[in-house]
């Protein structure tokens, strides 16, 4: 392993004196050509806007040259620490889902194996994942003071970005337009890591409580560690130091999770239909829970309720607590069904991957946190809601006759025959163009030091069908769609294979349903069936759509 | 004694391509007064020749059709194809021609208003936010960059997209010489919103004209409101959003040749086509996005420009004329949530097709409200003007041409349309006369 130099989170976020406030990220040792560029990540400093280039140093770029580095402008100033910086951020980020999911994570536009990251692309206050680029852009531009901010200095940003990449390489079906839900979930997810991540930083979280109503002291009274004072001595404070200048770049998100009043009834408003908006419901539900979890674990290392703790003491669990709960979103996605996917979706399968993995919560209660706060924000589990809101097994007896377990735990093609011979079993419809996207063996370790295998398998099914013949499957019509549009339907599952290759959740979402009904109503309303739009959501323009507020109105155009 | 009715209107549509050009006649019974709504270019029929020389010649045809006199001049909004026909060089050009017709007042919207600035401090009629105004001008130096990147973006996303983004941002850039023209032609000038008088009243006897758009931004609020939005951050982010576009664009033009150390960054680059083997693949890939990019951006504020568009009623008896300049959805919600509004389209006997035809500006709501014919056999009553140029905006395989494909068979199907690409060959105007009932 070999650390890193970065911002803790961005150059307005500092020490006492306006000192540079850096943190250390530990990276697999691989070989680094200058760029830098590795076997996962290359970053290439190539400015659109001017059709310019700047070279890499000539320096060994495995030689952290940052380290201790407090003058913040010599950071600012220096492209190569900016190439340093999401060079090691994306690939902190890229580690932390590796980790969490047990297995590596092969990008979306595989068979590539190398991520372009371009920490200049662009004069524009914007900074986006592309398929199609095969990587990560991030815009710079003049403040109103004339001095360049660089969007790939912000952690948040970077971490945000290449979130997007990562639920990319995972379930490449998300981008694909759906639900309302589905679009937010985009957004929300990749804040949600960002933000986990910044939190990650002990010396971040250490600086904001001592910034915040602590007031520098080396101890925190007994009165400051409460969820609802966290929330504005390390929340508010951070977005505060954050500032105006990326308004527009990063999302509202963290102000939001910091001011939202927990209500059940965002979610019907109108106003929250917009992906960004939409998705900032599921952040403040998190940052919630993660604030709850930091007090739970901050009880047992007091003798006396009122007894003052050591700053760095709840730093460090601050910092842990974050990190338990990014792994528990990161390893729901592998619980997730590979299509339209709901709020309500990624909570039962955070519920599952987790329980699967650590059966016994007593002692913090993350899944008790993270259920309540979802709840009070109007997020429930898709199913089993009186209960603990985890996935079902299989209801019905499935067979494993012909297949073998060693193929079944890598071959599409063995998957597809479980598939076929169980389709009555798992109620699919074999009718349907059927193909397995994904099987992916995992490693895990579980909280008895064994290490758990599972097999992560995704299938799709798409038919293409009339709008006419929508009602003989029970799908309703948008009321202004003409009879004769062609409207291609999706389905699909993911399968979850334990150790012994015996089938533990089959997590579905059935083609013929009435769920297609808001789907096609949604996707009528945002003009997906009057051209013009993406095929897949370009996140340049949903970030400039989100500055300016714009809404789809669909049903007026011609 | 009563107040004299005109009888009888001839609306006059100007061969412009793509632009606006109308001139439209009320008959009295002792006169004729003439209003003249927009007149400018940005793509002309490939035979008419330079723009200033052809507008010249509208120009002169408006000056004979009206007798050397116009009772008005309204110009919707600011964009290029709507206003280069009020442009002055050198004390020449078609501008000059029709300031001398002597307008007695000039309309256009309240966000034209020069007292209106960015920093001012003496409240106009209007209440509004600082910036809104700064903003667009923001717009303006958006799209002059990127009118200058247009060309040299052609070779990486092909001449279509090329020439959408030269002929919008061209759109979109400020027309000063036409601007401060329409300032000072005539003494009275009106900057309109919804529910404002026109200015028009005393021009028009007997005519009741009514603006119904845009909205201000206190009006846009109780809209904005019931859409759950903050109003005062909604216009914040906008205008932020459009006044970093323009720092960044700005930065980018400073940039000088093409040497080493050139480039808006504080540190030695190199030309792109200098760029290593391995990272060629992302040049390229990289300035597609960049030149999708500024397409996207394009569009986005010529949307936004076209919302400051007046939408002027017209009403005479039992009839009404509804001119909307370039109005999209956003400008007409505030409208369309009158019921009073939606009473008066049921009377409209004259559509003036908005934004030259395209899918965003004659929103289905509003269609919906006017007295569209219910088959081909029925009697069209509702007549339509279309001022357009095929093959200049969008395109067909997106469903974004101009005209939209569906919206024209609407027209025809539902209305008697007068369309400027029916024309034949060298025909500079013609005259639809409507009697009044």
């Amino acid at each position: 392993m070999r650390s890193f130099t970065i911002l803790a989170q961005d150059p307005a976020v500092l020490l006492p004196g306006g000192r540079a406030l850096t943190t250390q990220v530990w990276l697999p040792a691989e070989r680094l050509r200058p760029g830098p560029k590795g076997h996962r990540v290359h970053v290439i400093d190539f400015d659109a806007a001017a059709d310019r280039y700047r070279a890499p140093g000539t320096g060994d770029p495995t030689k952290d040259e940052f380290v201790g580095v407090e003058d913040i402008d010599r950071l600012v100033r220096n492209p190569h620490f900016h190439a340093q910086n999401v060079y090691a951020i994306v690939m902190s980020t890229l580690g932390e889902f590796e980790a969490a999911l047990g297995r590596r994570v092969s990008w979306a536009f595989s068979p590539g194996h190398q991520l372009k990251v371009s920490p200049h692309a662009f004069a524009e206050a914007n900074a986006y994942y592309s398929r199609a680029l095969e990587g990560l852009a991030f815009g710079y531009f003049p403040s109103r003071d004339q001095t360049l901010v660089y969007t790939c200095l912000s952690r948040d940003v970077v971490a945000h970005e290449t979130t997007h990449a990562l639920i990319d390489a995972l379930r490449s079906g998300f981008l694909r337009p759906s639900s309302a839900d589905q679009a937010a979930f985009h957004e929300g997810f990749a804040d949600i890591v960002a933000l986990l991540s910044v939190f990650e930083s002990i010396e971040l979280v250490d600086v904001l409580l001592a910034h915040g109503a602590a007031g520098g002291s080396p101890l925190i009274a007994a009165s400051e560690l409460e969820p609802v004072k966290l929330r504005e001595s390390v929340l508010l404070t951070l977005a505060e130091q954050m500032g105006e200048t990326l308004t527009g770049v990063r999302d509202r998100a963290l102000r939001a999770s910091a001011q939202l009043v927990p209500s059940p009834h965002y979610l019907d408003q109108p106003v929250y239909d917009e992906p960004h908006t939409r998705g900032e419901i599921l952040v403040a539900a998190v940052m919630n829970a993660f604030l709850e979890v930091w007090v739970k674990r901050l009880k047992p290392l007091r003798l006396t309720p009122r007894q003052p703790l050591n700053r760095r003491v709840v730093a460090e669990e601050g910092a842990t607590a974050a990190q338990q709960l990014l792994r528990i979103a990161i390893r729901a996605l592998d619980y997730c069904p590979p299509i339209d996917l709901s709020f309500d979706d990624f909570l039962s399968a955070a519920l599952t991957a987790d329980v699967e993995l650590y059966p016994d919560d007593s002692k913090y209660h993350y899944r008790d946190s993270l259920l309540s706060n979802c709840r009070a924000f109007g997020i429930r589990p898709s199913v089993n809601r009186a209960g603990g809101g985890v996935w079902d097994p299989p209801l019905a007896q499935v067979s494993y006759e012909g297949l073998h377990f060693e193929s079944l735990q890598r071959d599409p093609e063995t998957v597809f025959r479980f598939l076929w011979e169980n389709a009555a079993a798992l109620d699919v419809d074999d009718g349907p163009y059927t193909r397995v996207t994904s099987v992916r063996p995992c490693m895990r370790v579980g909280t008895d030091q064994f290490t758990i295998r599972e097999t992560v398998a995704e299938y799709v099914q798409t038919a293409q069908v009339w709008a006419r013949e929508l009602r003989q499957h029970g799908i309703r019509r948008p009321t202004e769609m003409p009879e004769t549009q062609l409207v291609t339907l999706y389905g699909g599952g993911t399968l979850i294979f334990d150790e012994f290759g015996r089938l533990k959740y089959h997590v579905g979402k059935g083609l013929w349903s009435d769920r297609q009904s808001g789907r096609l109503q949604s996707l009528w309303d945002h003009g997906f069936y009057q051209g013009g739009e993406a095929a897949q959501s370009d996140f340049a323009q949903l970030h400039r759509d989100r500055v300016l507020q714009r809404r789809t109105l669909a049903r007026e155009r011609w | 004694m009563p107040t004299a009715v005109p009888s009888a209107l001839t609306i006059r549509t100007y061969q412009v391509g793509f632009g606006d050009c109308f001139l439209v006649t009320f008959h009295y019974p002792k006169q004729d007064r003439h209003v003249l709504i927009d007149c400018g270019t940005v793509s002309l029929p490939p035979t008419a020749g330079a723009a200033s020389a052809y507008l010249t010649r509208v120009a002169t045809q408006i000056a004979k059709d009206c007798g050397g006199k116009l009772a008005a001049v309204v110009a919707t909004h600011r964009h290029r194809d709507h206003v280069s026909g009020f442009s002055v060089k050198n004390g020449k050009g078609p501008g000059r021609i029709i300031r001398d017709l002597k307008p007695e007042v000039v309309v256009q919207p309240w966000t034209e208003d020069p007292r209106a600035k960015v920093d001012a401090t003496t409240p106009t009629e209007v209440t509004q936010l600082r910036g809104f105004q700064g903003s667009l001008d923001d717009i303006s130096s958006v799209a002059a960059h990127a009118v200058a990147t247009a060309g040299r973006l052609t070779r990486v996303v092909g001449s279509d997209s090329a020439a959408e983004l030269a002929i919008v941002g061209m759109d979109n850039i400020k027309n000063p010489d036409a601007v401060k023209n329409l300032q000072t032609m005539s003494k009275r000038r009106t900057y309109v919103y919804f529910g404002s008088s026109s200015g028009l009243e005393e021009v028009l006897p007997g005519v009741a004209t009514r603006i119904i758009g845009p909205p201000t931004l206190k009006q846009s609020k109780s809209i904005l409101k019931e859409q759950g939005s903050n109003p005062a951050e909604y216009w914040q982010l906008r205008a932020d959003f459009w006044s970093r576009q323009a720092r960044a664009a700005k930065m980018s033009e400073a940039r000088s040749g093409g040497g080493a150390g050139d480039g808006p960054l504080p540190w030695q680059t190199v030309r792109g086509s200098a760029m290593p083997l391995g990272t060629r693949w992302h040049r390229l890939r990289l300035l597609q996005e960049q030149a999708a990019s500024h397409l996207n951006i394009v569009r986005t504020l010529d949307d936004q420009m076209n919302n400051t568009s007046v939408i002027l009623l017209f009403t005479i008896k039992q009839s009404s004329f509804l001119f909307p300049g370039d109005a999209q959805y956003e400008n007409w919600s505030y409208a369309l949530s009158q019921s009073d509004v939606l009473e008066m389209l049921r009377k409209v006997t004259v559509y003036k097709v908005g934004h030259h035809g395209s899918r965003n500006a004659t929103p289905k709501s509003m269609w919906k409200q006017l007295p569209v014919a219910a088959g081909k056999s029925a009697k069209r009553r509702l007549m339509t003007f279309l001022s357009t140029r095929e093959g200049v905006y969008g395109q067909a395989k997106s469903k974004t041409e101009v005209p939209r494909a569906t919206l024209l068979t609407a027209l025809r199907d539902g209305s008697q349309l007068t369309n400027t690409e029916d024309f034949g060959k060298g025909v500079l105007s013609q005259a639809v006369q409507i009697k009044v009932t």
